[in-house]
């Protein structure tokens, strides 16, 4: 039920999908989710009292005084946790859908909203805690007072050395020291829009997002420490400036912050007029104090690129006033940060996570962040349990990549830390039920609240999560949606899902708020395309209940309320860490004289994780002899590879096709899947989705036996 | 026998740049992964990797081996 278009809409083909439903209709369907789905549901598990006592939202009524009724207004809770030079006078304007603009005539400024503010009660307070990877650094505490003084000079140094002003655009491609956040906030006070581009990322890469954004000054790093080694990062910075300049844009200045202040760790040449040491120029700066210039709400605070490998990389605009109002409502009321929390984010800075949860959303709330340099599993699997006891973290947000990482490595590690977490959240997939009950029960000692968080780069801050002191937790879902925010599960012919009908479908926001991105950066009509035009009900309206955002990630919801989120609605089968695309293999299929339509789905292998099964229907006329299916086999594996051989070639009588002549490879991949093929009423050929059953479950049987007498 | 001589150094070069590009690949979506990407970013972290790999190590690397072989 899943529009495999959403799926295009990330890979930089959104373009010919979303003005062609037809072709994305084409498309696999979320079979892969649909598998997904059948994860089984978990028993809930309450919120300690403990942390119920002191949670931040406790207020039962918050999903009411978030409700439609009182839309948009309710936003102005978490606008209001924010310092505005200028008051706002208008919450919501939607005169140019779906161009949303948030606290209209309010002007802030985000650097000052982060630290001055925080001086008179907070000036000696650690604002963040930098642990570099190599473990005999002792962990490096800088107040706030210390970040004030810090962030006003590079201000100083980017205004007067570089000649940044209001609006302009500069690249940072810095890895994660405390120099990356200074360097964010800096750019805050003067209204310059920041565009770090992760640190691990490619000089390529960083160079296409500088021409993207038109900057002139990029801010890069000489090395910095991964997993024991000391990288070299200077020499991404000199490919960086070549690609931009093949591309067209000239970058004026390189600054180069050093690993060692004093000591140059790269072998990388400076260029003479370019380089500069940022330290050295600092000196220049030193005591310097820049006012916070204010800022419209609508000002660009900064870029995030999100997902250029299939596509041009697409510069997700966030504004000022919104995103920072979201994310100070979503930090206070989900991650539960308090000033006194020493807070913890593993994710990196780079990405959209790291901007929001580990530099902007814990300092709009005088909280302690700690920023950690290196790999979580160096120079063993304990470091991050080490971390915590030194520092005494107790919030704590790690991926489920990593939660099965230090799982696998060391299982009984946590137990053997004296630290104590309140509060732990998860980001960036889905966490699978075991996997949540480790983290729960060994890294959160039985003691914490896990928020099992789903949101993107366009988003801001958090869409689905439990509130942790209101909401029971429940292994493998993510929780309801935020207050005030207001899902829909849409299918591929724009009906509502019910919630818990068992099925899949693309889960879209009904309604605006006030994280959400702008734009794309120079590129609206992009904007539109992907993530709006393929579900609003009317291009005239200026109604926002007209305009539903579509994420492109595929989404059920239980009878509960809850979601459990699917991924990327993908067109890819990952065999053994092989992605493989279906249209190639279907491709391959079709170089068999017989054959005359072909479709490929994803099947579950406890071993390779995903194989492909084959279903082609032959030309009329074109006869059904024992050695079609191995020709088409052979074919898979000649032209893509023995990783391509299908589990099973299915010749079947006709293709289930809906009434226009799309193949329902969401009905295959059921079949094959041994799963319920759901309505299947409006097939043009239902019947033969009979018929393919009975050949299915008769060749697994058949498979079964052979098995089973081997 | 001849043929043998000519291709056995090309083919050592052809398998360790796969084998390097393999590593990067799965370095790369292992770093993203920890990172809290999700699917998509780390296809992305993966294929960056590969492009950021580094040629000039491999080439010494491929260089060393052969200066040790019979």
């Amino acid at each position: 039920m899943l529009p495999a278009g959403s799926i295009a809409s990330r890979s930089g083909k959104e373009m010919t999908v979303m003005t062609n439903k037809t072709h994305a209709e084409e498309r696999t369907e979320a079979t892969e989710a649909q598998i997904a789905v059948h994860w089984k549901e978990e028993q809930y598990f309450q919120p300690p009292k403990a942390f119920i006592e002191q949670a931040n939202m406790r207020d039962p009524d918050i999903r009411k005084r978030f409700g439609e009724d009182n839309f948009p207004d309710c936003f102005k809770e978490y606008a209001d946790m924010l310092t505005w030079s200028t008051p706002y006078s208008t919450v919501l304007d939607t005169n140019n859908p779906p161009f949303w603009k948030w606290f209209t005539g309010g002007k802030l400024n985000a650097c000052f909203n982060c630290v001055d503010r925080h001086l008179a009660h907070y000036r000696n307070k650690a604002a963040f805690i930098f642990v570099g990877e190599p473990e005999e650094d002792p962990p490096v505490a800088l107040t706030y007072q210390e970040l004030y003084v810090r962030v006003n000079e590079m201000a100083a140094l980017l205004r007067d050395f570089c000649g940044l002003k209001a609006g302009d655009r500069v690249t940072l491609h810095l890895p994660m020291t405390l120099d990356l956040p200074i360097t964010m906030l800096a750019c805050a006070r003067l209204g310059v829009i920041h565009s770090q581009v992760f640190g691990g990322f490619s000089g390529q890469s960083c160079g296409s997002r500088i021409q993207d954004s038109g900057s002139r000054i990029l801010i890069s790093a000489d090395a910095y420490w991964r997993s024991g080694k000391l990288i070299d990062h200077k020499v991404n910075a000199d490919i960086a400036v070549k690609t931009a300049k093949e591309m067209g844009q000239e970058v004026d200045k390189v600054l180069i912050w050093q690993r060692y202040p004093g000591k140059y760790s790269s072998a990388a040449p400076m260029v003479d007029g370019r380089d500069f040491f940022v330290n050295e120029v600092l000196e220049q700066y030193k005591g310097k104090r820049v006012e916070p210039v204010s800022m419209d709400a609508e000002a660009p605070l900064f870029l995030m690129y999100s997902s250029g490998t299939t596509g041009k990389p697409k510069g997700c605009q966030h504004r000022t006033g919104g995103y920072l109002a979201y994310v100070a409502g979503t930090s206070k009321y989900i991650q539960d940060i308090h000033p006194t929390d020493t807070y913890w984010c593993m994710a990196d800075i780079g990405w959209i996570t790291g901007h929001s949860y580990i530099v902007y959303g814990p300092l709009l709330l005088a909280a302690t962040s700690v920023v950690y340099e290196g790999t979580p599993t160096y120079p063993d699997v304990r470091r991050p349990w080490r971390i915590a006891e030194r520092l005494g973290v107790n919030i704590f947000h790690t991926s489920p990549t990593a939660v099965r990482a230090l799982r696998r490595q060391g299982p009984e590690e946590p137990r053997k830390c004296n630290y104590h977490f309140k509060h732990m959240t998860t980001v960036g997939e889905p966490i699978e039920p075991s996997a949540w009950r480790w983290y729960y029960d060994e890294v959160g000692k039985g003691e914490a609240v896990i928020v099992d968080t789903w949101w993107q780069t366009e988003n801001g801050g958090f869409l689905c999560s439990t509130v942790p002191a209101l909401d029971a937790m429940k292994p493998g879902s993510a929780g309801p949606a935020l207050p005030g925010i207001y899902p829909v599960i849409y299918d591929d012919d724009d009906n509502e899902v019910p919630k818990g009908s068992g099925q899949a479908g693309n889960m879209c926001i009904r309604n605006p708020w006030p994280g959400i991105m702008q734009t794309i950066w120079g590129n609206d009509q992009r904007f539109v395309d992907t993530y709006y035009k393929r579900y609003c009900k009317n291009p005239e309206s200026k109604d926002w209940r007209d305009w539903p955002y579509m994420s492109g990630d595929g989404a059920m919801q239980a009878q509960d309320g809850y979601f459990r989120i699917l991924g990327r609605l993908d067109d890819v089968i990952n065999v053994s860490g092989h992605r493989l695309g279906t249209k190639e293999i279907e491709s391959a299929c079709m170089t068999v004289p017989e054959v005359a339509e072909a479709a490929v789905v994803p099947v579950v292998d406890e071993v390779k994780g995903r194989v492909p099964d084959v279903y082609v229907s032959l030309s009329p006329g074109a006869k059904n002899t024992d050695d079609v299916a191995e020709r088409v086999v052979k074919a898979c594996e000649d032209m893509i590879g023995k990783i391509a051989r299908p589990r099973q070639v299915f010749i079947v009588p006709d293709m289930p096709k809906t009434r226009s002549g799309k193949i329902m490879r969401r009905v295959l991949g059921a079949l094959s899947n041994g799963l319920d093929v759901g309505d299947v009423t409006t097939l043009a050929n239902a019947g033969v989705v009979d018929e393919i059953r009975t050949m299915v479950q008769g060749k697994q049987a058949a498979a079964s036996g052979e098995a089973k007498s081997e | 026998m001849g043929e043998q001589v000519v291709e056995d150094p090309l083919r050592r070069t052809a398998e360790a740049v796969r084998a390097a590009c393999l590593q990067a690949a799965l370095d790369g979506y292992e770093r993203a992964g920890l990172s809290g990407l999700c699917e998509e970013g780390r296809w992305e972290m993966a294929l960056d990797a590969i492009q950021s790999l580094d040629v000039n190590a491999l080439l010494r690397k491929l260089s060393d081996q052969a200066s040790v072989l019979p």
